[in-house]
């Protein structure tokens, strides 16, 4: 009840930023050097079509006008027209979607548990070997550079020690018949455990170089969170109460070590998302990161236009969905 | 002030690594000055005959780090990054720094419509993922040192506008900023003589930790090719251009520029969290 | 004569190692608690008090080194494993604490922090156990405790919380209930309901109950027997009515002086000058002669011995 209200006034904050949003995108592709009916049609061209094209994009429309039609569609799912593919933008953005949620997802899944799980041990077994360890983990993989760390994993994985391939998400001749676009799932649910344990391998090292930053913030915000946790009050209540001592960490202090923790997941989708560009490249990894980053090459407004807008709505949804389990797991931002 | 001064030092030659991190980041910081004197080659010139020669680890005594695919000396290349690097990491954080503390001070000082107009324009560039608005942004300017300075500043200027309008909110109820609004003391004043010199630990604090951030991003724009020429002896390009030749067992190309992006940000980080940590404790005392 | 006590601690001694020096907390003390009966332990913070509680809880930090003896029921407390200690805590011996504010888990309500007691001591499931802390949450005096029961701690006074912590406290009718300083943090008048709740409980169960406590007052209202501690030493052990009526100790006559009373006719509160020493640094000879009254020459030579006077215990050169 306290919750569904919660999101409600969570989503009507969202709107005016949302709209702001698509002026800046929209702005921002209008102001980019160049005509882009010049960049469509080449050097060689009679008015009359340059003219003919104008109207048909709507260029020929004050700004505001353009905007208007711009934005309406855009919340409709329709980009435009790629002008490199002559696809529509949206079907080009989800073709691609699924590659980079299941790199996104899996790099996530992998910095939150493993970052939690050693955080919560380096805080349990403070000043031990497995907290200095821990420590000096977070201290370089916040400062990696993960495209860099990609390469180097290729080199040493694919190139010197031929475990893993260098780049794409399945080996040549290996299919798998598309159900959400996910291989892993795809490859599960239509039983081909080969596929997957290819889908798999290919998704190893670049999950593991997206996961590296956020898994090292995530040790180390989880680490000093549980710290001054372990130290409260209610801790020690737990204990007195004959509560094992891994319940007293798992169950008592770590939802409450979780409060900032999820913040700092919060923030870190942002950078996974900046890091998914910077590791798809490196990888060869067909996703929106790629998209985007040809796009930009090419000149083809329509989809960096659209990639951004998207993501950019992506990125709201997921902040209200953040907000929300703040909310579960911090019962004082319900109520108050 | 002095004190206080000797007080930072102080708490912060306790952190051995930080004090590391600074020699190291001192370093950098001179070899971003005298790196061109000293490099052997050009860095820029093509040399089709000497492609993928090896470096020390073969003997070579010619290219130290090796060439890369167009048989420039990485060496060379590595000494002019860093002043690129460097210098684009210190536009951004004076860029940031006019700009952030401009518009935080405006905002937080004179409140109402204007505030609101800032703090919803500020929402609005926090909305996007920082390196997708760094890309947009530097398509937008077109390719140029000086235009990925600026797309990297944007990704920091709300942050720091932020900061210095909580600031400001309460530097501004201070009786002092009230006596010396009762002697007749305009508003330029006032923000320039009592709010900004009250606001500034945190904003300084904030640009410390900024600078290993800025290379790293900045290296990024590099590796995409984006806002910066290919072509440039920028680490992240660096990277970029030998990326197609690790297959071909050719590491080198990329090793060491990574190192270097990976060394820079490293010092600047513990840097900056040493420096946040003795500033921290001053506070405290 | 065989020792009846369900309680009984000898010769404790907890030590704290830190990186630069060791901390003697605790320096041998010895008290004993009988069933239904209650053993005040008095002075000021920083004597050890706590100290000792959580070293008889078995939750003292890992760099806390302990020796000596806690006997309950046959056993040693401190030659436990931790899993077998864990079965006794909040089961036959339960502790409450000083903050009531901070001393309940914010994110758990008030029912799942109940039922866990029961769930591990008595392993019952979630569902059984609601109509017994709805039982014990309205005999430790919350009203409306169905509805209550679903309450997060911040949404509860610290009145109601210091309740709640003695009802989970109480859940499982321990043998021994420590509570240290339960009424400090609380008002005047909730702190009077609070001891008055703890003395009906302790009747009807017939617990053993250590008090810890810095105020003389609070002792006088529940006490049986006292102990006075002053930097990790026991001065003074004797019956509650001696202790007011004929206090032996210049710290405890300091203490007791401390008491505000509207019959005394003393313009301002008085207070015992000085401090409680740091335990890394503790002066040599009596710990407290240099804050005492009545100080001899030898205090701060010798230390003086634990000596008899009339069937009770005093550490003083005066006797």
């Amino acid at each position: 009840m306290a919750l569904y209200k919660y999101f409600i006034k969570r989503l009507a904050l969202t709107l005016p930023t949302l709209i702001g949003v698509s002026i800046i995108v929209f702005l921002l592709i209008h102001m980019i050097p160049g005509d882009p009916v010049d960049i469509m049609l080449g050097d060689r061209v009679t008015d009359a079509a340059r003219l003919a094209l104008e109207e048909r994009l709507g260029l020929n429309q004050p700004l505001h006008i353009q905007y208007w039609n711009w934005f309406s569609n855009a919340i409709r799912g329709d980009f435009g027209i790629s002008i490199r593919s002559n696809q529509p933008v949206i079907e080009e953005i989800m073709s691609r979607l699924p590659a980079t949620v299941e790199l996104t997802v899996v790099a996530l899944l992998i910095a939150v548990i493993f970052g939690i799980l050693f955080g919560v041990s380096a805080a349990r077994y403070r000043n031990t070997p497995i907290d200095y360890s821990m420590i000096g983990f977070s201290l370089l993989g916040v400062s990696i550079p993960i495209f860099w760390l990609g390469m180097m994993l290729i080199f040493f994985f694919s190139v010197m020690l031929g475990w893993l391939p260098v780049s794409g998400r399945l080996a040549m001749g290996t299919a798998i018949p598309q159900v959400t676009g996910l291989y892993l799932v795809d490859a599960l649910i239509s039983g081909k455990i080969g596929a997957f344990w290819d889908a798999l391998k290919h998704l190893a090292l670049p999950a593991f170089s997206l996961a590296t930053v956020s898994l090292a913030l995530i040790v180390r915000v989880t680490r000093s969170s549980m710290l001054d946790i372990l130290s409260e009050d209610y801790i020690r209540t737990a204990r007195a109460k004959g509560v094992h001592e891994s319940k007293v960490i798992y169950t008592h202090a770590l939802k409450n070590a979780m409060i900032p923790v999820v913040t700092v997941i919060g923030l870190q989708l942002a950078k996974l998302m900046g890091g998914a560009i910077l590791t798809e490249t490196v990888f060869s990894w067909p996703g929106i990161g790629r998209l985007i980053i040809t796009a930009i090459g090419v000149r083809d407004y329509p989809v960096v236009q659209g990639v951004v807008f998207f993501v950019a709505f992506a990125f709201i949804a997921i902040n209200i969905v953040v907000d929300l389990f703040y909310a579960y797991l911090d019962p004082r931002i319900r109520y108050d | 002030m002095n004190s206080e001064f000797k007080q930072v030092v102080r708490v912060y030659k306790r952190n051995k690594l930080a004090v590391v991190a600074f020699f190291i980041a001192l370093i950098l910081m001179i070899l971003a000055v005298i790196g061109p004197y000293l490099a052997p080659y050009d860095p820029v010139e093509i040399n089709l005959q000497l492609r993928f020669e090896p470096g020390f680890w073969e003997g070579s005594t010619d290219h130290f780090l090796g060439t890369d695919n167009l048989g420039r000396d990485i060496f060379s290349r590595i000494l002019y990054g860093t002043g690129i690097s460097l210098k684009v990491g210190y536009a951004v954080i004076a860029i940031t720094a006019v700009i952030g503390l401009f518009i935080g001070l405006v905002s937080g000082y004179f409140g109402g419509v204007v505030d609101i107009v800032i703090m919803r324009f500020i929402d609005i560039l926090l909305a996007f993922p920082p390196l997708l608005l760094a890309l947009v942004i530097a398509a937008t300017l077109g390719t140029g040192i000086e235009k990925a300075m600026l797309a990297i500043a944007i990704i920091y200027i709300p942050s720091l506008a932020r900061i210095v309008r909580g600031s400001v909110l309460t530097v501004k109820e201070m009786p002092y900023v009230e006596a010396s609004r009762a002697m007749g003391a305009g508003n330029i004043w006032i923000i320039l003589g009592h709010v900004l010199p009250n606001v500034l630990t945190p904003v300084i604090v904030y640009l410390t930790l900024l600078l290993g951030d800025a290379i790293l991003y900045t290296a990024a724009l590099g590796f995409l090719g984006v806002g910066i020429d290919p072509t440039t002896p920028e680490w992240g390009a660096m990277l970029s251009s030998g990326k197609d030749f690790l297959i071909l067992g050719k590491w080198w190309i990329t090793v060491f520029p990574g190192i270097m992006i990976f060394l820079a940000v490293l010092s600047f980080n513990l840097f900056g969290d040493g420096l946040r940590e003795a500033v921290d404790s001053k506070l405290r005392l | 004569m065989p020792d009846l006590s369900l309680l009984k601690v000898n010769n404790l001694k907890i030590e704290f190692a830190t990186d630069r020096s060791k901390i003697l907390a605790v320096d041998g003390i010895d008290i004993s608690l009988k069933r239904g009966k209650t053993l005040g332990l008095v002075g000021e913070s920083g004597c050890g008090k706590s100290v000792t509680a959580l070293a008889i809880m078995g939750l003292l930090p890992r760099h806390a080194s302990i020796s000596g003896e806690v006997f309950f029921k046959e056993r040693d407390l401190l030659k436990l494993k931790n899993k077998d200690m864990a079965k006794i805590r909040g089961n036959q011996i339960s502790m409450i604490f000083q903050e009531p504010m901070t001393s309940l888990n914010p994110v758990f309500n008030i029912e799942y922090q109940m039922a866990e007691v029961f769930k591990l001591h008595r392993g019952k499931s979630g569902k059984e156990v609601r109509p017994e802390i709805v039982d014990l949450l309205r005999t430790v005096g919350i009203p409306n405790p169905e509805r209550r029961m679903k309450d997060f701690p911040h949404q509860l006074s610290g009145g109601m919380r210091q309740r709640v912590m003695i009802a989970i406290a109480m859940a499982c009718e321990p043998d021994i209930l420590i509570a240290d300083e339960p009424t400090t943090a609380l008002d005047v008048t909730i702190q009077a309901q609070i001891l008055e709740l703890m003395n009906e409980l302790q009747r009807v169960h017939d617990t053993g109950l250590l008090m810890i406590t810095h105020d003389l007052g609070v002792i006088a209202q529940v006490a049986e027997k006292v102990v006075v501690m002053y930097a990790g030493h026991i001065m003074e052990y004797s019956g509650v009515k001696e202790i007011f009526s004929d206090p032996l100790h210049p710290y405890t006559r300091g203490l007791l002086k401390t008491i505000p009373r509207i019959s005394r006719k003393t313009k301002r509160l008085e207070e015992i000058k000085g401090t409680v020493p740091h335990m890394s640094n503790v002066p040599p000879g009596c710990r407290f002669h240099d804050r005492c009254s009545e100080r001899l020459a030898r205090c701060s030579k010798e230390t003086p011995p634990v000596s008899q006077v009339n069937g009770r215990t005093v550490r003083c050169w005066l006797y």
